[in-house]
């Protein structure tokens, strides 16, 4: 879904993405990622280069950034956690890897990685389900404004803010389907779920069936944001 | 051929670091017969150490280095007074138990005080690499390969040319007349450990700037570094040494040119191969250092 999502925003890139190449953990979050964004941008012509992997807990990437290097795409997308990236950030410019670096998951915490990675985290991309930082930007202002507002209130760490939501717009999701169902069944509030609208910080949630008749699990296309570090802060491109 | 030579230099300074943990999982796993299940969290809290004087105390970055390392010495002797010293005489199991009680009790306490979140050790080097031809490497990693050669150098001396040495082999080799000999068994038990965690705490300290700091990191690391000792051979310094950067390089070079999924386990897989041929390691001697 973030891959398709992704795909639509393409334009936002100058120069254009010509050739990416991929660095994601080797999980199924990497994996998954990796994979679903290679079929995505090759539909729209991109030219797929070297997908590399790495352990999820692995520190030293040289190995791997220097075949990426080698390969030459002008564009490296990475999925892992914020300290992996943190790490692939400094590791890149140790080897001069001049390819544009974009993120994706959700979990890259920009702010943290500024902090962690310093002036080796400018010029990187980072695709979010929530761009904090641009609350008015959000499909649904007044909520995500709210919600920011509440987050700084309660003395909150503000980094937290880009997976923070996800518990927040979760509970909103699952309460009005409690609502919807009338009662604390879990086959009701199962069946209401289908049927939720909620107006989220990350936009509007609503599920559409997706996998074979019968087998169906339920997603929502999220809303998907790409900030940059520039000077060591965040900026929309 | 650029891409095989930055691997090639990869691999050698991923080496250098290697060998710089397994020399000190040697000397308590090879000459003392203690599994040091601890070693991981020594060199993590030689990380947390430097990060605390030079990041949050922003005392100056190579005095840092060096509490870092005497600290981890200081925490490394009271491993030993603490928790080996009862247990001298005790079966391999029982001393194996209480090392893997003391790794989790280390690691569960790093992150009740420092928290989950990744470190960033701040330091005195350029974010700009060093460009040498087709390869470039940071100056910090080049700082971390000098350092840790000067160490594998500085411990090789003191365990074959210096008095310490001898009574700490002599004492390894047989406690009894090494006893009778004059030699303080005590003291020469406490100082190799400590030496021990001494330098896998200065593997932390040094480490932690290029990378990040996190109370898990020492891992995998631990992990590598038994690798490195039974591939180098028991006990042996040299071994150890070569042992490190062998691994680094297979590491790289496998990463690169079979598989980057596989990457960590070509490490082991070279050691299925080599025990299989050479049982006793690869450097091992018919007389080991201990």
């Amino acid at each position: 879904m973030e891959a398709l999502a992704f795909s639509k925003k393409l334009g936002t890139f100058n120069p254009p993405i010509k050739k990416a190449d991929f660095l994601s953990t080797n999980n199924d979050f990497g994996l998954g990622a990796a994979n679903e964004f290679k079929k995505a941008l090759a539909q729209q012509g991109v030219q797929i280069g070297v997908g590399e992997v790495m352990a999820p807990e692995a520190t030293d990437l040289s190995a791997q950034i220097a075949k990426i290097k080698a390969s030459g795409g002008d564009t490296l997308f990475v999925t892992t956690g914020v300290e992996q990236i943190t790490l692939i950030l400094k590791q890149a410019k140790e080897q001069r890897l001049t390819a544009r670096i974009i993120t994706t998951g959700g979990s890259s915490s920009p702010d943290q990685l500024i902090q962690q990675a310093g002036a080796a985290a400018d010029g990187s991309y980072h695709l979010l389900f929530f761009a904090p930082w641009y609350p008015e930007a959000a499909p649904n202002p007044d909520v995500a404004t709210k919600f920011v507002a509440e987050w700084k209130k309660r003395n909150f760490d503000f980094a937290g803010l880009t997976e923070g939501f996800r518990g927040y717009d979760g509970i909103m999701t699952i309460a009005a389907a409690i609502k919807g169902a009338g009662k604390a069944e879990p086959a009701a509030i199962q069946k209401a779920l289908w049927d939720v609208k909620v107006k989220g910080v990350n936009g509007d949630i609503a599920f559409i069936k997706q996998g074979p008749a019968g087998q169906e699990s339920g997603q929502n296309v999220p809303n998907v944001y790409i900030v940059t570090v520039k000077n060591g802060k965040v900026a929309l491109p | 051929m650029d891409q095989f030579l930055q691997h090639a230099a990869n691999g050698l300074i991923l080496g250098g670091t290697y060998a710089l943990l397994g020399i000190g999982l040697t000397l308590i796993f090879g000459i003392m017969r203690v599994v040091n299940f601890t070693h991981g969290e020594l060199y993590t809290f030689g990380a947390y150490m430097v990060f605390c004087f030079a990041t949050v105390l922003e005392v100056d970055f190579y005095v840092s280095l060096a509490a870092a390392v005497i600290l981890g010495v200081v925490l490394g002797a009271l491993v030993e007074l603490i928790l080996l010293r009862p247990l001298r005489g005790a079966d391999i199991d029982t001393t194996m138990l209480v090392m893997i009680g003391a790794w989790i009790a280390l690691q569960n306490g790093e992150q009740l005080l420092w928290g989950g979140v990744a470190k960033s050790v701040s330091h005195p080097f350029p974010a700009e690499p060093l460009v040498i031809g087709p390869v470039s490497v940071a100056e910090l990693r080049l700082f971390v390969i000098l350092v840790a050669l000067a160490l594998l150098v500085g411990v090789y001396l003191l365990i074959h040319k210096t008095k310490l040495g001898k009574a700490m082999r002599a004492t390894f080799q047989d406690r009894e007349t090494a006893s009778l000999m004059g030699v303080n068994i005590d003291a020469i038990h406490t100082a190799t450990f400590a030496l021990g965690s001494g330098l896998a705490a200065a593997a932390g300290a040094l480490l932690g700037p290029v990378f990040v700091v996190n109370p898990t990191m020492g891992d995998l690391v631990a992990l590598k570094a038994f690798a490195i000792v039974i591939l180098g051979g028991l006990g042996n310094i040299v071994g150890a040494t070569l042992g490190g950067f062998i691994l680094g390089l297979v590491e790289e070079f496998g990463a690169c040119y079979v598989s980057s999924g596989y990457r960590d386990a070509m490490g082991f897989l070279l050691i299925i191969v080599v025990l299989f041929f050479k049982p006793t390691g690869l450097f091992a001697r018919k007389e080991r250092v201990g």
